[in-house]
């Protein structure tokens, strides 16, 4: 016999948690993950706060750029650090200049290689998006004259999915998030991030929204 | 009396390097100077043990090495 209504609720798989439970089962997700670690970068998550952090906030997540992300640059530093071999040879050109100079000049190729190593290492570190039971909080220092702060609730997020391509994505495990909420500006998106496949399941499940690649 | 030498040292291609240099570390220690204070600014948003202070210290670190490079270009050179 055909049923004229039947409760939502009842039509729900088993295995399909409810709204109201999903940060709990998140929570639970995180702490049975083997790669947690990666995700939240190797930190406690408890030493970790924001401004703006509500007392009872819990932080569940700590995302930032794979390390692998690092290695264009590293690769950058490795050159000028070969070519700093072969300055000596370019400086015997300039004759006018005593020896001393040559040194100082040396001394300054160093300087900057160290400061760009430098910003590079706050660029990472600094670029990092929050998962806490209440909202996600997305912190980007793209430049060093520039930096955005943008918080929202987890119930305004819409949807939520990742994309992992390339063979060296695909290869060390890391991809985009993106988070995206009702305001055309306010889409969240964690780039590069190690587990990518974990850290949206771990939104969606707090939001009670489904994944998809 | 006019002194002529006051001219000829400026034709000294050294002295245009040591110029040079000059106002190349004064710009970075303005640089270094931003870089600082976006690390204070970003530590009071993301509040994280160890590095942060790491960071400020580098900083720090640069700038003194930059003071210290201009004594000596000044002075010693």
């Amino acid at each position: 016999m055909p049923d004229v209504f039947v409760d939502q609720e009842t039509t729900l798989p088993q295995n399909q948690p409810k709204q109201s439970d999903a940060p709990k089962d998140a929570v639970g997700k995180l702490s049975r993950s083997q790669n947690v670690s990666q995700i939240t970068t190797h930190q406690p998550i408890h030493n970790i706060s924001f401004q703006g952090q509500e007392g009872d906030e819990r932080i569940l997540l700590v995302v930032r750029k794979s390390l692998f992300t690092n290695i264009p640059w590293i690769l950058t530093v490795v050159l000028l650090i070969i070519v700093s071999f072969f300055l000596p040879y370019l400086f015997g050109y300039f004759t006018f200049l005593p020896s001393s100079y040559m040194t100082l000049f040396l001394l300054l190729y160093y300087l900057i290689i160290s400061i760009y190593i430098f910003i590079k290492i706050i660029t990472w570190y600094y670029n990092i998006s929050i998962v806490t039971h209440k909202r996600l909080i997305d912190i980007d220092f793209s430049d060093l004259t520039y930096h955005d702060v943008a918080f929202t609730n987890l119930a305004n997020i819409e949807d939520v999915h990742y994309t992992q391509a390339g063979v060296f994505r695909s290869l060390f495990n890391f991809g985009d998030v993106y988070a995206l909420t009702a305001s055309d500006k306010a889409n969240f998106e964690a780039l590069g991030v190690p587990n990518p496949r974990d850290v949206a399941d771990t939104i969606a499940d707090l939001t009670g929204k489904k994944k998809h690649v | 009396m006019f002194d002529i030498t006051y001219f000829t040292e400026f034709t000294n291609p050294l002295l245009w390097v040591k110029i040079a240099i000059i106002i190349f570390l004064l710009g970075y220690g303005i640089f270094i100077g931003i870089v600082y204070s976006q690390v204070k600014t970003m530590n009071k948003i993301l509040s994280a043990p160890f590095w942060p202070g790491v960071f400020e210290l580098i900083a720090i670190l640069h700038l003194i090495i930059v003071i210290a490079l201009l004594v000596y270009i000044i002075v010693v050179l």
